[in-house]
């Protein structure tokens, strides 16, 4: 989608409302929000509209010290297998120790996003590729908000199939109080 | 996942916008990852 740059005394039409307006950058697919449980599954959240989505998460809480994981699915059926990834973050000190974990054909990506149940926290996922017949890959931001905890954190990984999944699922170590993940996907033309 | 509590879960359909909350089934506990402690540095 081209830019347009529109005059003084120009008639808006409807087309270029829909096509410059309604459809620009990210568009919005979903909300989801689990309150219990242990899991957040959203299925048809992908497909051939996006090649490339931007998942946000937000008012993350649970038990203390629980990470939380994500897979990828086709439908209800999860991909337990062929996940890569490599995680570090460091403790809130002016001169910290940066740990980090990584592994390979794991049964998840494991996003060491950390909060409870008082402190919520936060993440953005980058997803590229998920419903293409190719490597689906990923990159993590997140924070821990707990004073006690750590600033966290870079997650970096793949698939490592050429699945196109058409679902996202999340697991917490612990009973989740809330999850609200939002989908969007990157516009491509 | 000792508990019953731990087996439920939240399931929404992003095209009919249809949120449920169900026990998993066993296939889905199957696939479901190991809990991961989070990495605490010092």
């Amino acid at each position: 989608m081209a830019v347009k740059t529109f005059t003084t005394g120009e008639v808006l039409t409807s087309a270029d409302t829909n096509t410059y307006l309604a459809n620009s950058g990210l568009v919005y697919v979903t909300t989801a929000t689990a309150t219990s449980g242990t899991t957040l599954n959203i299925t048809n959240c992908f497909s051939s509209t996006f090649d490339n989505y931007r998942i946000l998460i937000s008012n993350y809480l649970a038990a203390s010290g629980s990470a939380i994981t994500v897979q990828l699915g086709t439908g209800s059926a999860l991909a337990s297998g062929y996940y890569w990834a490599g995680n570090y973050c460091s403790a809130y000190t002016a001169s910290p120790t940066v740990i980090g974990y990584g592994g390979a054909n794991e049964n998840q990506f494991t996003t060491h996003i950390v909060c409870d149940n008082t402190n919520q926290c936060g993440s953005s996922i980058d997803i590229y590729g998920a419903n293409q017949a190719i490597r689906t890959s990923l990159v993590v931001g997140g924070v821990d908000t707990r004073t006690s905890g750590n600033p966290r954190l870079a997650l970096a990984g793949f698939q490592n199939s050429a699945t196109q999944f058409t679902s996202l699922h999340f697991a917490s170590g612990a009973v989740i109080g809330n999850l609200t993940v939002t989908v969007y996907g990157y516009r491509k033309a | 996942m000792n508990n019953l509590e731990l087996i439920i879960g939240t399931f929404h359909d992003a095209l009919t916008g249809e949120t449920i909350t169900r026990e998993l089934t066993a296939e889905e506990i199957a696939c479901l990852p190991e809990s991961v402690e989070p990495l605490e540095p010092e």
